[in-house]
């Protein structure tokens, strides 16, 4: 852990302010942008987005002195997504990627797309859910592997095998989306059969 | 060869994605909501802080409240006891007894034999019990009034019908006066004024 996150979960447990925003700028479009994607719609992850962050500011009290405050909040922001999931569908288990997902072309995604990564954005909605949020948290945000075990509930070892998984499904969608639309269905079955 | 260029061109392409979604509009309106409960909650937790430290007298208290409550009790129960008995016997040791005849004494008066003078010589002190019993205070006698004399009396003692009346006393100039009991009951009946000194 940085010697920079040690002075700020001082800070924000002693009740600063100033400390809160420092947090909420650098850790602020991060979950968003984790939460936007698995959640597929702007609104939903807004929401979700607002409830991590009162979470956040109702917990730090209970932040120890080595805690990692990135792995801390995504977990948050995961915890959430879940919930809200739950809320809104109780009969669906609680571990992720073993639940049976809607087909890509009916699930929800209203992520603001970039012309030059429109072609990632449609590969990793195809993912199965427990395969783009390991990709989401390592590939995009940039976590360690330790951190994404923290922030999972996995094992290192599962964490890397969830992660080389989630790379090769990816990368045959992604090659799939590049040759055109009709492929994406087909590799989405695929991706779903290894998740 | 072709794989790993894949994989690192899939890597860098993931890291294009980290890019701002989250509008300015709804950042600040979260910021907001979060650091206002951010606030609260720093703010709770500091009148928690600020009751925390009489709190920590409340285990001391809640402990050794039952202990001390009953050991003061029995201190004070012990003083009551102990009081109480003292007053109960300590006096009866100390006053002096109610003034009998002896048997032949109490012949020779009853003979006209014994002179007036001889009364002082042939008197015995003992200790004649039990006092009559209170009858408002039962546990107690009202003893105070019985075996004293008043301060103008002589130990002249008044015989009626051969039997000694006790608290009747005469004083040097003749008179009798009697000294009813002062104990409570005397004070009462005093005061209800059913308690009329006779006079001989």
């Amino acid at each position: 852990m940085a010697a920079t996150d040690s002075t700020l979960v001082d800070r924000l447990r002693s009740g600063d302010r100033a400390a809160f925003r420092d947090l909420y700028g650098a850790f602020a479009q991060p979950s968003f942008r984790f939460l936007l994607r698995l959640a597929g719609l702007r609104a939903t992850a807004e929401d979700l987005h607002q409830e991590t962050w009162m979470r956040i500011a109702r917990a730090h009290r209970e932040l120890r002195a080595d805690t990692d405050l990135q792995a801390w909040i995504f977990t948050i922001a995961r915890n959430t997504f879940l919930s809200a999931q739950r809320r809104a569908d109780p009969a669906r288990p609680t571990v992720s990627g073993v639940a049976p997902e809607p087909p890509t072309a009916s699930r929800p995604w209203d992520v603001d797309v970039d012309p030059t990564c429109r072609d990632l954005e449609m590969a990793l909605r195809a993912l199965p859910e427990a395969h783009r949020e390991v990709l989401l948290l390592v590939g995009v945000e940039g976590l360690s592997i330790e951190q994404a075990t923290s922030v999972l509930g996995l094992r290192a070892d599962a964490v890397r095998q969830r992660l080389a998984r989630a790379r090769a499904a990816l990368a045959e969608t992604w090659a799939r989306v590049e040759a055109g639309p009709p492929e994406i269905a087909r590799m989405t079955m695929r991706a779903k059969g290894r998740a | 060869m072709s794989t790993q260029r894949d994989a690192e061109r899939l890597s860098s392409r993931l890291v294009e994605l980290r890019r701002d979604l989250l509008d300015e509009a709804a950042s600040a309106q979260t910021l907001a909501r979060a650091e206002q409960a951010f606030a609260n909650d720093a703010e709770d937790q500091g009148h928690r802080r600020e009751r925390r430290v009489p709190r920590r007298l409340g285990p001391y208290v809640r402990r050794w409240a039952m202990p001390a409550a009953l050991a003061l009790w029995s201190v004070l129960y012990v003083l009551g006891a102990v009081r109480e008995l003292g007053r109960i016997y300590l006096p009866a040791r100390t006053l002096p007894g109610p003034i009998s005849l002896s048997r032949e004494m109490h012949d020779r008066m009853n003979t006209g034999t014994l002179e007036r003078d001889e009364t002082g010589h042939v008197t015995t002190l003992g200790r004649h019990a039990p006092f009559p019993r209170c009858r408002a205070f039962p546990s107690s006698a009202c003893r105070e009034g019985y075996g004293q004399s008043a301060p103008h009396a002589d130990a002249g003692l008044d015989l009626a019908g051969g039997r000694l009346r006790p608290g009747v006393v005469r004083d040097g100039a003749g008179r009798t006066a009697l000294l009813g009991p002062i104990g409570p009951c005397a004070r009462r009946e005093r005061a209800s004024g059913l308690h009329r000194p006779r006079r001989e």
